[in-house]
């Protein structure tokens, strides 16, 4: 399985963080199961219980949620890890979630 | 060591479930479950994400077809290890999402989310695929507590 590319953060990759975000946009389905996403959110972002479920709840409430923002490279193997796992997710460019 | 995972499966309910499973796993391995939209994606990545995502599939599916083999038969029993484990979460999820397109087509998104259908409304096949579709969730589910007795613990 492809596995998220990883490389030491520099000040200029934050600055492009700032400037040029990608979002990481997971939609909801009728199918996956609310603990499986969780489970997907913890295992591919590191993200805790607690934040795994919020994004989890905005996804089953709101349809979406931005699940994580930064520059397109990582965003984009992100988005590629959680087809993986077959969420529905999508990339998207600038500020407004 | 790798902690070892054993489900025990009531092997009457459970055989017609996987007997009407396997040949669904084994079958379109080419073909994804969900269509995604890589509208914003560089299209030089577009089609080697498709290939990845097809022997990531291939691969899930294989463990889950290898685990109900001739042993899981005569025993009702299933064992694997933790990336086995996620292998067969991810196959669960495939699985569904094909009862969903497939057998399953003619019920709305709302039925399915909620669990609220009319079973005996539905033919012998889809009775059958929704009890499957039903096992699955519920093989999830148990994986998922195992794997992360965190959540659902809540």
């Amino acid at each position: 399985m492809t596995q998220t590319k990883t490389r030491p953060e520099t000040e200029a990759d934050s600055a492009t963080e700032l400037v040029d975000p990608w979002h990481v946009v997971v939609l909801n389905d009728p199918v996956n199961l609310m603990s499986y996403v969780v489970l997907v959110f913890k295992r591919v972002f590191g993200y805790d219980e607690v934040r795994a479920r919020r994004h989890m709840l905005e996804v089953h409430q709101r349809g979406r949620s931005v699940v994580w923002t930064g520059n397109r490279e990582k965003a984009e193997a992100y988005v590629h890890t959680l087809h993986q796992w077959q969420l529905t997710a999508v990339l998207e460019h600038g500020e407004a979630n | 060591m790798a902690k070892r995972i054993e489900v025990r499966l009531a092997l009457p309910v459970v055989r017609p479930l996987i007997d009407f499973l396997l040949p669904l796993a084994k079958a379109d391995r080419d073909q994804l479950p969900v269509p995604q939209d890589w509208s914003n994606v560089d299209e030089d990545l577009r089609a080697h994400w498709r290939e990845d995502l097809v022997a990531a599939l291939g691969s899930d599916l294989a463990v889950f077809t290898g685990l109900f083999d001739k042993a899981f038969r005569s025993t009702g029993v299933v064992e694997f290890d933790q990336t086995e484990a996620l292998a067969v979460l991810r196959a669960c999820s495939i699985l569904r999402l094909r009862l969903r397109s497939g057998d399953l087509a003619g019920l709305s998104d709302e039925a399915l989310e909620s669990g609220e259908i009319d079973f005996f409304g539905l033919d012998e096949k889809g009775r059958l695929a929704f009890t499957c579709y039903l096992f699955l969730a519920s093989l999830q589910e148990t994986l998922v507590r195992h794997l992360d007795p965190e959540i659902g613990a809540g």
